[in-house]
């Protein structure tokens, strides 16, 4: 049609987090956006959050129309999500228009009827209340209420065609069958408005997973795809921007201590202070104590440090820590380091990052330790800890704050984990901890395998753990296939030979 | 039913406050608040049978009763 105006359609922000960010801008302006999804998928939190968010940030004015839960139940339910709705009504700032059904009295359809009922108590409604911004929840509810299904249709047409000429932004819900199927069920959905939002439920792998995906915004442009949300209990709808994120952090190239001289040294004068190190190795292979050391080193130059544990308690740490010579309770005392210990299964991923997040922000650490990474593997899909690893990583990096992350192999020797696999390109550094077993005996060695921008010791050197903390000595020069987690031991005359033979090449 | 009924005219166009409390949604309604409980009738009104048992003001047989519920 006419490019120029297409290319004018103004947006609203809705101020659901993240959401602006994925449609980029917010919903377009004055126009009817339809949010489609199945049972449970947060519609109602999603249409409710869009008026709460406009009252509260904006200062705009809000009428939700109801087709299927009483006002009385909304108000209840978004109490938890902390939105006062009845002091909102009271102050003339939120109205509802109840089309919910009613339990008393019965009703029958006698000729032809239209909704202009309806239609002018919204307009009254949105007229009382000066609103900016109306939400319809749910399309398919009003379907149920009344018979003839070839006038509800007619009439939804001319609802919101008329809604358009009121001026506010809309939301309309409707829920369909299937996640991947029809956007609604009664075929109208998708002819009334010219933006579809889809919300998702999804079960993968006996766990569940939202997403949220902007189907089509006419003449204005979008994030394409799914982007996963969570609903936070006093925040409402919070979506994660994933596949959104830009590679824009800055890079530095101040180095920064690990808390053990001689890795220091493997890595070429230490960690740069704004990079990701990623420590994988077999359980009790020592990967606590170079989190341990980490922030003893940081601690003692007096940076901030956070400590998210995910495997042991607090307990455990303050008592290993107290084996290795360093005093957590001190530093914590000293508002140098926080501990968080969080049981993975308490929650989501979604909302871990989310608290996590919260927890940088709010505290503003130089260094984030977690141990481990892959503890919260268990409580996700492959996808959705994929996802959660690299906007968690890419908000570090952004913050400019160095984290040194944990994983967990699963094999005692060799092996990567799941984890190594995500993450591995977007660390910086990755330090191998393995054990190595030579004649009866497990000795423990550890290597730099990566260090961006930087020389770093290529060696596999052998380190021992005392009541002073981690102590790195020589290469293993005799043995073979650690990596592989198969060590084998290269007897000296083979060494000599293969000496020799070199020296005749050359 | 002469003299024995008590009937009242809404405009919800320029009374849609009232439209608001007795939450109507559709054009025409018929509303019969008296003897309870409350009975709604929608649509013009063309189908006068249905009508009369919408408003329970018709003895209908028993099938019937149970098709209205």
């Amino acid at each position: 049609m006419k490019p120029q105006t297409m290319q004018q359609v103004a947006k609203l922000e809705t101020g659901i987090a993240g959401f602006d960010f994925v449609s980029r801008g917010g919903l377009p302006k004055g126009r009817t956006t339809l949010v489609s999804g199945t049972a449970g998928s947060a519609k109602t939190v999603f249409a409710c959050q869009f008026l709460a968010e406009g009252i509260r940030k904006a200062g705009e004015h809000g009428v939700f129309v109801t087709f299927e839960e009483s006002p009385a139940d909304i108000r209840r339910n978004m109490t938890g999500l902390g939105w006062p709705i009845e002091e909102w009504e009271a102050q003339g700032r939120w109205a509802f228009v109840d089309a919910s059904p009613q339990p008393e009295g019965e009703t029958i359809e006698a000729g032809e009827y239209d909704l202009g009922a309806l239609l002018a108590r919204i307009e009254h409604a949105v007229r009382k209340t000066d609103a900016r911004r109306l939400s319809m929840d749910s399309l398919g509810a009003i379907f149920n209420q009344l018979d003839n299904g070839p006038i509800v249709r007619r009439e939804l047409f001319r609802i919101t065609a008329a809604v358009k000429e009121l001026g506010a932004t809309t939301v309309l819900t409707s829920e369909r069958i299937d996640e991947y199927g029809p956007i609604g069920r009664y075929g109208v959905e998708e002819f009334v408005t010219d933006n579809v939002v889809i919300l998702r439920n999804i079960l993968e792998g006996e766990k569940r997973r939202r997403t949220i995906e902007i189907l089509k915004f006419r003449g204005t442009a979008h994030q394409k795809g799914e982007y996963p949300f969570t609903v936070m209990p006093g925040e409402g709808l919070i979506v994660i921007p994933l596949s959104a994120i830009e590679l824009r952090q800055k890079s530095s190239t101040a180095r920064i201590t690990s808390g053990n001289s001689k890795l220091d040294e493997m890595c070429g004068g230490g960690y740069f202070r704004d990079s990701v190190i990623l420590a994988s190795g077999a359980t009790g292979n020592g990967k606590t104590l170079m989190v341990t050391e980490f922030i003893a080193g940081g601690a003692k130059r007096d940076e901030r440090c956070l400590l998210l544990a995910f495997e042991e308690s607090r307990e455990q740490l303050f008592r290993n820590a107290a084996g290795w010579g360093v005093n957590f309770e001190q530093l914590e005392k000293q508002d140098s380091l926080k501990v968080v210990c969080e049981y993975p299964e308490v929650m989501g991923l979604e909302d871990h990052l989310i608290r996590i997040k919260d927890v940088i922000d709010d505290y503003r650490p130089n260094r984030v330790a977690i141990d481990s990474l892959s503890a919260l593997e268990r409580v996700s899909s492959d996808r959705g800890y994929r996802e959660f690893v690299i906007s968690l990583t890419s908000f570090i990096k952004h913050r400019e704050i160095a984290g040194l992350f944990t994983a967990t192999t699963p094999t005692l020797l060799g092996g990567t984990s799941v984890t190594e696999a995500h993450i591995s390109t977007i660390t910086d550094s990755i330090i191998l901890l393995r054990y190595v077993e030579t004649y009866g005996e497990m000795r423990r060695g550890l290597t730099v395998l990566k260090m961006r921008g930087s020389m770093h010791d290529k060696q596999i050197r052998e380190f021992t753990i005392d009541g002073t903390g981690m102590h790195i000595g020589e290469p293993f020069r005799n043995v073979t296939g650690i990596i592989a987690g198969n060590p084998i031991q290269a007897v000296p005359t083979e060494i000599e030979r293969l000496n020799r033979l070199f020296a005749e090449d050359t | 039913m002469a003299g024995r009924y008590d009937l009242v005219i809404i405009d919800l166009l320029e009374q849609p406050q009232l439209g608001e409390d007795e939450r109507i949604l559709a054009t025409p309604t018929l509303t019969r608040e008296l003897p309870p409980p409350i009975r709604r009738v929608i649509g013009d009104l063309s189908d006068a049978q249905k009508v009369l048992v919408g408003l329970d003001l018709r003895q209908v047989d028993a099938q019937e009763e149970g098709n209205v519920g």
